[in-house]
C-alpha cells in the first residue's frame, strides 16, 4: 500500500453524520454557552463588589436574555406565536417545548426556572446555583391583546405577565393556577370573559 | 482578501455582534466537529469539544491576528482541546455502534468500515493523529499544520512519517473504497 492508496482508505471512511436538527442547534448551544458565560463573569465581577444578601423569594433570578435565534424548535414557537391566537398547546408544541426543555437543563442541570419564548425569540432564567428542586416542569401559553407568550416553568415560579407579576402555581390534581395582585386564572375554572389576557396550560409531563 | 473579511468578522464579533458570531459558527462548526471526532473517535465528545472550541475562541477574540485566517486559529484551538482530552474508551467504542443504530439506511458494511479506520487512527499517539487528520481528511499543508499543531514542518513530516507506516501495517486488509467520507 503506497500513501496514495492509504490516503483513499481514509478518506473513504466517513463520520458519522448528525441530523439537521442537530446542526441547526448546535450554534444555538454554543452562544447559550457564551450567554452563560458572559453572564456567570458578571456575576462573579458584581459578587466581588457587593456583599451577598440573601435570594428574596420574588424576583432573585440570574436573568440572562438569551438570543436562541438559531434554535430551530424556538423558531418554530416564535412562528406559532405570530399567528398569535390559537390558544390551546398543541401536543407538538408541548413536544418542543419538552425537548428544548430538555435542551437547556442539559446545559443547566438544577438551574433552569424558566424559558419564555416571545416574538423576540427564547429567554432564559436561571438560578444562581443548581439547586432547583427536581419536579415536572409546566407549560404556559399567555396571549395578550397583541402578542403571545410560551412560558416553560415550575409551580411556585414567579412569571411577568403584562406587567404584573403572577405566581405559577400546581394542585395536587395538577390543574394550573396562575395568581397575580389583580387577576387569578385557574386552569380548572377555564377563562373569565373580561380576562385581559387569555391563558392555558398543560404539564410537560402529560404527552 | 480572505484575512481582510475575517478581520471585518472577527471585528463585529468583538463589538458584540451575536448575529456575526453565530455566523462564524455556524459556517465552520461541521469542520470543527469532524476534526474533533476523528481526533476523539467519539460523537459526544466531538460535540462537546467543539463547542469547546467556539467558546474559547469568542473568548479569545481578541488574540486572533488579523493577518491569519479564522478557519487556521478554530483549527488551533479545536488541535489543542483535542490533545487534552483524556480517553474515554466506552463511549469510542459505542460511536460507531450506535452511529450505525440512529442512521438505519447506514449500510453496517459502510460503519464498521469507517469504524475500524477510525479505530486505527485511534491506536495512533495523539499528536501522530492530529497530523494524519489536519493533513489528509482537512487538506492543510505541513506548513499550515505545523502552525495548528505549534510545532516545525520538519516534526510533522516525521509525524506523518511515522503514522502512515502504522496506518498502512494495520490497513492493509481493508478494501479501498469502503464508505463516502464526510
Amino acid at each position: 500500500m503506497n500513501n496514495s492508496e492509504l490516503d483513499q482508505v481514509l478518506r473513504s471512511a466517513g463520520v458519522p453524520d448528525r441530523s439537521q436538527q442537530d446542526w441547526d442547534q448546535f450554534a444555538g448551544r454554543v452562544l447559550t454557552r457564551v450567554q452563560w458565560a458572559k453572564a456567570r463573569s458578571e456575576a462573579e465581577a458584581g459578587h466581588a463588589r457587593t456583599e451577598p444578601h440573601p435570594p428574596r423569594f420574588h424576583l432573585r433570578f440570574a436573568a440572562l436574555g438569551l438570543a436562541l435565534v438559531a434554535v430551530g424548535l424556538a423558531i418554530g414557537f416564535a412562528f406559532g406565536l405570530h399567528h398569535g391566537r390559537q390558544l390551546s398547546i398543541s401536543d407538538s408544541e408541548l413536544a418542543a417545548a419538552r425537548k428544548y426543555f430538555q435542551e437547556v437543563e442539559a446545559l443547566f442541570p438544577n438551574q433552569v426556572k424558566a424559558i419564555i419564548l416571545d416574538r423576540q425569540g427564547p429567554h432564559l432564567v436561571l438560578a444562581d446555583r443548581p439547586d432547583m428542586p427536581a419536579s415536572l416542569p409546566l407549560c404556559l401559553k399567555i396571549s395578550g391583546t397583541d402578542d403571545a407568550r410560551i412560558y416553560i416553568t415550575f409551580s411556585g415560579q414567579q412569571v411577568l405577565v403584562n406587567g404584573e407579576t403572577c405566581e405559577v402555581l400546581q394542585d395536587h390534581q395538577g390543574d394550573v393556577l396562575l395568581v397575580g395582585q389583580q387577576e387569578v386564572w385557574s386552569s380548572a375554572q377555564g377563562q373569565p370573559t373580561d380576562a385581559r389576557y387569555r391563558v392555558s396550560a398543560r404539564s410537560l409531563a402529560k404527552l | 482578501m480572505v484575512a481582510s473579511d475575517d478581520r471585518l468578522r472577527t471585528n463585529e464579533c468583538r463589538i458584540g455582534s451575536q448575529e456575526a458570531f453565530e455566523n462564524l459558527v455556524r459556517e465552520h462548526q461541521r469542520m470543527i466537529h469532524s476534526l474533533c471526532y476523528r481526533l476523539t473517535g467519539s460523537m459526544e465528545d466531538a460535540d462537546d469539544l467543539a463547542q469547546d472550541t467556539f467558546l474559547q475562541a469568542y473568548q479569545n477574540l481578541a488574540g486572533f491576528r488579523s493577518e491569519a485566517k479564522i478557519s487556521s486559529w478554530l483549527y488551533r484551538i479545536a488541535v489543542n482541546r483535542c490533545l487534552n482530552w483524556r480517553k474515554h474508551v466506552q463511549r469510542q467504542n459505542r460511536a460507531h455502534q450506535e452511529w450505525s443504530q440512529l442512521e438505519p439506511e447506514t449500510p453496517h458494511e459502510i460503519a464498521r468500515y469507517a469504524g475500524q479506520v477510525q479505530e486505527a487512527l485511534m491506536r495512533l499517539p495523539a499528536k501522530q493523529r492530529a497530523a494524519i487528520v489536519l493533513t489528509t481528511y482537512d487538506g492543510l499543508t505541513h506548513a499550515e499544520a505545523a502552525h495548528a499543531l505549534g510545532c516545525s514542518e520538519t516534526t510533522v513530516s516525521w509525524r506523518l512519517f511515522a503514522a502512515r507506516a502504522k496506518l498502512k501495517r494495520w490497513l492493509k486488509n481493508l478494501p479501498q473504497t469502503g464508505g463516502t467520507a464526510v
